[in-house]
C-alpha cells in the first residue's frame, strides 16, 4: 500500500524554547489508513500537523504528501489536504454559505461541485437552516461542523484534524466520526490528534505516541499493548499513561518504538 | 530564575495574606484596565507570520511616564506665565470658560462612554464576578468607579502639570481645576452609564455594543468638525456663529448653564456645592440604577435578534447564484463585506473620511473659505486623509486577516491572495481622491490632475508599506494596532506627511521641491517592494 504521508526526521525548534518542539520525527499514513497522533499536552502534535498543512517550516527533515514533497511542491501538496486546526478558522462576519464560497475559490473547485457539495454537506450537518446566519451567532460546535464542511467540500485525499470533536454534542460528534469513516472507507486518509482517547481506540487503524517532539511508540492497539507491556484487557488510556511515562532516553536516541 | 520557580514564590507570596475583598477587586480593575490599555500589543493572535510580542514591561511604563511628566511641567512652567494671575469674570473669560468645559466635557462622556462599554460589556468578566459571593453593587460601583478614574488619568495627565505649575507660580485660582476635572468625570461617567443602560434598553445589548462605539466616535470626530468649522463655512455662517456665541457668554443675561460656569469659574461658593452634590449625587444614583440593571443583563442570556432561520429552497437559490466568481472577486467582496459587517470598524474607517469632510467642503466651495486654504494646502489635505483611509484598510484587509492559516493552507498562489486585498484596500480612498479631485477641477484642472495622481500614489504607497510589514492582529484592535510598535505608526505618518507635501508644493508650483518629495515619498515603498514580491512570491 503507498504512503498518504511520509515523514522523514522532522525538527522544529522554536527560538527561546529549551528543546525542540519536534524532534527527528519520522512515521507514514497510509493511503486509506485512520492515524491517530497522541501525547500529553506540548508533546509537539500541533506543531506536527501545521507543517504537515503547509503552515510552518520544518527546520530539517522531509514531508511527502501522496509522494509530493512538501518543500519542493507546496501548492501540489496543499491541494490534496485539508487541514482542521483545534480553533476553527472562520469568519465571524460571513454566512456559512459566503464561507464555503471563498474556499471553493481559494482550492478552484469546479462551481457545479462546490455547489452540489455544499448543499450536501450544509443538509449533513444540519447548517442549512443557519446557513445565512453570520458566524458570529454561532455555538462552538456549529463552528466546528462549518469548520468540517469546508474541509470536506475540498475533497481532499488526507484530512489533517487537530481535535476535531471539540465542543460537539453527542449526535454532531457521531456524525463528525461517520463522515470522517466515509472519507477513509472512499480510499481518503485521516491524521488526527485528540485528547478522547476512546475515539482514537476505536476508530484508529494505528496510532502514534509523542512526547517531547519524539515519536515513543507506534503500532495498532494489540501492539501498543505489548510495548506497554499491558494486558490484552488494556484499554488505550492505561497504555498511553504508562507509555508516557517511561522515561526518554538521556541521549536524544531514540526510545524503544514498536513499528 | 526559571518560570515555574517564580511562579510558585508568587503563589507562596500572595497566600500569606487575605487583602479585604475590595482591594481585591480595585487590584483586579486595575490590573485589567492598565493591561487593556499598555498591553494590546502583546495580545497578537499566533499565526504562521507572527511571532508572539512581549507585553510592554511596567518599568519601562512607569519611566516613560516620568519623563513625559517632567517635559510636560517643564513645557507648563514656559507657557503658564502668560496665564492672569486672578480669573476675572469677562465676556472673554466666559467665552474661554464656556468652550473648556464643553471640550472637556464631550470628551469626557466620549472617553467614559468607550469604557463603559468596554469594562461592561466587552470583558466579558461579568458572569464570573457576579457569581462569586460578592457584593454586586460593590463590584459594580468599584468598576464604575475605575472608570471615572480612568476617564479623569488622560486629562489629569496632560493638565494637572499645568496647574502644578500654575498653583506655584501664584495663579491660585487654578488650584480648582484639581478638584473640578474629578467632579466633571463624574458626572460624565454617570451619563455615560445612564446613555449606556438607555440604548442596551432600546436596541439590546449586541447592537448596543456597536452604537455606543459609534456614537463615542462620533464625538470626537464632532469635536473636530466644530474647530473646524471656520474653515469650511461660508463667512457669513461663521460670523453668525461666532456673534451667537458672544451674546451667549455676556457678563449680563447669559443663560443659567452660561452663568453657571461662570460662577464656578470665579469660584463662587454656592455654585460650587451645587456642583458637588450634584456631581457625586448624579453619581451614586445613576450607579445604583444603571448597576442593577447591568446585573439583570449580564444574568440574562443575550437575545440574538439576527437567527434567520433559512428555508432550503433559499439557501438552494442562493447557493445557486454563488459559487461561480473568481478567486480575485470571492476574495475583493469577502474583504469588503468584511469591513461593512463590522459597524464598530466601519465607523473608525469613516471617521477619516469624516475628517477629510471639510477639506472637501473647501474643494467644493468657492467662496473665501478656500481662498483662505489655498489650493496648496487643500491639495496636502486630500492626499493625506485618502493615504490615511488606505492605510486603515490595508490594515483591516491585511493585517486583521481572521483566516490566516486558511489563506496560507490553500493551493492559491500568494499573489492572487495579497493582490485582491491591496486592491480592496486601495480602490475606495482612490474613488474619494477622484471625488474631491472633481471638485478641484471646478478652479484649476492642472491641481485637479495633481491631486489625482499624488492622492493614488500615497494610497499605493500606504498599500505596499502595510502589505510589506503587515502587522498581524485581531480587526477587534484596530485603533490600537500601533501600541508597542511605535516605529510603523511613525513610517506611516511620515508617509502621509511627505506625499501630502510633495502634492501641495507641485501645486504651489514649487517643482523641485515637489520632486525631491516625491523621490523621497517613494524612497520607502521602493525599498519595501522587494518585501511585497517576497510576500506574494509564488512557493513553485
Amino acid at each position: 500500500m503507498s504512503a498518504a504521508l511520509r515523514v522523514s526526521q522532522l525538527v522544529k525548534h522554536f527560538a527561546g524554547a529549551d528543546r525542540s518542539a519536534v524532534d527527528r520525527l519520522s512515521f507514514t499514513v497510509a493511503e486509506g489508513e485512520f492515524y491517530a497522533l497522541l501525547g500529553p499536552n506540548g508533546a509537539g502534535k500541533t506543531t506536527t500537523l501545521r507543517m504537515i498543512a503547509g503552515l510552518l517550516a520544518p527546520d530539517l527533515g522531509r514531508i511527502e504528501v501522496e509522494g509530493i514533497d512538501l518543500r519542493q511542491s507546496p501548492r501540489d501538496a496543499k491541494r490534496v489536504v485539508a487541514y482542521v486546526p483545534d480553533e476553527p478558522m472562520l469568519y465571524d462576519k460571513l454566512t456559512p454559505i459566503e464561507y464555503l464560497e471563498l474556499i471553493a475559490a481559494l482550492w478552484q473547485i469546479e462551481p457545479r461541485i462546490a455547489r452540489d457539495e455544499a448543499t450536501r454537506l450544509l443538509d449533513l450537518l444540519g447548517l442549512m437552516p443557519h446557513a445565512l446566519q453570520r458566524c458570529e451567532t454561532f455555538s462552538r460546535g456549529m463552528r466546528q461542523k462549518l469548520v468540517l464542511a469546508g474541509a470536506l467540500i475540498r475533497a481532499p485525499r488526507l484530512l489533517i484534524l487537530d481535535e476535531p470533536l471539540t465542543g460537539l454534542d453527542a449526535e454532531a460528534a457521531r456524525l463528525a466520526k461517520d463522515l470522517l469513516n466515509v472519507h477513509v472507507e472512499s480510499g481518503g486518509s485521516v491524521i488526527l490528534t485528540t485528547h478522547i482517547l476512546d475515539v482514537a481506540e476505536r476508530m484508529a487503524e494505528r496510532i502514534g505516541l509523542i512526547r517531547a517532539g519524539r515519536l515513543i511508540a507506534e503500532g495498532t492497539l494489540t501492539e501498543l499493548r505489548a510495548a506497554a507491556s499491558a494486558g490484552q484487557d488494556a484499554t488505550l488510556e492505561e497504555v498511553f499513561l504508562d507509555l508516557v511515562a517511561t522515561p526518554l532516553a538521556a541521549d536524544g536516541a531514540d526510545a524503544p518504538v514498536v513499528r | 530564575m526559571t518560570e515555574t520557580s517564580e511562579a510558585r514564590e508568587r503563589i507562596a507570596a500572595g497566600s500569606l495574606h487575605s487583602p479585604p475583598l475590595w482591594w481585591v477587586l480595585v487590584r483586579h480593575e486595575w490590573r485589567l484596565t492598565i493591561r487593556d490599555y499598555f498591553n494590546a500589543a502583546g495580545r497578537r493572535r499566533k499565526t504562521t507570520a507572527t511571532v508572539r510580542s512581549k507585553p510592554i514591561g511596567s518599568k519601562r511604563v512607569v519611566i516613560g511616564l516620568v519623563v513625559v511628566q517632567l517635559l510636560l511641567h517643564g513645557f507648563a512652567a514656559a507657557v503658564t506665565w502668560w496665564f492672569p494671575r486672578q480669573w476675572h469674570d469677562t465676556g472673554v473669560t466666559r467665552m474661554t470658560a464656556v468652550a473648556v468645559f464643553a471640550f472637556v466635557s464631550t470628551f469626557m462622556l466620549s472617553s467614559a462612554m468607550s469604557r463603559v462599554v468596554a469594562a461592561f460589556h466587552e470583558r466579558r468578566d461579568l458572569d464570573l464576578l457576579l457569581s462569586a459571593p460578592v457584593s454586586p453593587m460593590l463590584l459594580l460601583t468599584i468598576r464604575t468607579g475605575t472608570v471615572a478614574i480612568a476617564t479623569l488619568s488622560t486629562f489629569a495627565f496632560f493638565v494637572y502639570p499645568f496647574i502644578d505649575v500654575g498653583v506655584i507660580l501664584g495663579r491660585w485660582w487654578m488650584a480648582r481645576l484639581y478638584v473640578l476635572l474629578p467632579l466633571i468625570a463624574l458626572v460624565m461617567t454617570g451619563i455615560a452609564l445612564s446613555l449606556t443602560d438607555l440604548v442596551v434598553r432600546l436596541v439590546g445589548l449586541r447592537r448596543a455594543r456597536v452604537g455606543l462605539q459609534v456614537f463615542s466616535a462620533l464625538i470626537g470626530a464632532s469635536i473636530y468638525l466644530v474647530t473646524q468649522a471656520a474653515r469650511f463655512l461660508p463667512p457669513r455662517v461663521s460670523q453668525d456663529m461666532q456673534q451667537w456665541f458672544a451674546s451667549i457668554t455676556r457678563v449680563d443675561d447669559a443663560p443659567w448653564l452660561v452663568e453657571f460656569i461662570a460662577r464656578v469659574a470665579r469660584g463662587d461658593v454656592a455654585a460650587w456645592a451645587a456642583l458637588i452634590v450634584v456631581g457625586i449625587g448624579l453619581f451614586v444614583v445613576t450607579v445604583r440604577q444603571a448597576c442593577r440593571r447591568f446585573v439583570n443583563v449580564a444574568q440574562t442570556p443575550e437575545a440574538d435578534s439576527r437567527v434567520v432561520r433559512a428555508s432550503h429552497a433559499i439557501v438552494s437559490a442562493r447557493i445557486a447564484a454563488g459559487f461561480g466568481r473568481s478567486l480575485f472577486t470571492t476574495l475583493l467582496i469577502k474583504e469588503w463585506r468584511l469591513i461593512l459587517r463590522a459597524p464598530q470598524l466601519l465607523s473608525q474607517v469613516l471617521l477619516q473620511i469624516l475628517y477629510l469632510m471639510p477639506l472637501l467642503f473647501v474643494a467644493f466651495s468657492n467662496g473665501n473659505a478656500g481662498r483662505a486654504w489655498g489650493p496648496g494646502a487643500l491639495s496636502a489635505g486630500i492626499v493625506a486623509a485618502s493615504a490615511t483611509l488606505a492605510t486603515a484598510l490595508a490594515w483591516l484587509a491585511i493585517s486583521g486577516e481572521d483566516a490566516p492559516d486558511l489563506l496560507a493552507g490553500s493551493p492559491s498562489r500568494a499573489a492572487t491572495i495579497v493582490g485582491p486585498k491591496i486592491v480592496a484596500a486601495t480602490l475606495p480612498p482612490v474613488v474619494l481622491v477622484f471625488v474631491a479631485s472633481i471638485g478641484v477641477a471646478t478652479r484649476s484642472i492642472g491641481n485637479a490632475a495633481i491631486v489625482l495622481v499624488f492622492g493614488i500614489l500615497a494610497c499605493a504607497s500606504a498599500a505596499i508599506l502595510a502589505a510589506a510589514s503587515p502587522t498581524p492582529g485581531k480587526r477587534s484592535d484596530f485603533q490600537r494596532r500601533h501600541r508597542g510598535r511605535i516605529g510603523s505608526g511613525l513610517i506611516e505618518a511620515f508617509q502621509f506627511i511627505v506625499w501630502a507635501a510633495a502634492a501641495g508644493t507641485a501645486v504651489a508650483g514649487l517643482w523641485i521641491v515637489a520632486i525631491v518629495l516625491t523621490i523621497l515619498a517613494l524612497v520607502m515603498p521602493a525599498l519595501r517592494l522587494p518585501r511585497v514580491f517576497g510576500l506574494i512570491r509564488d512557493d513553485d
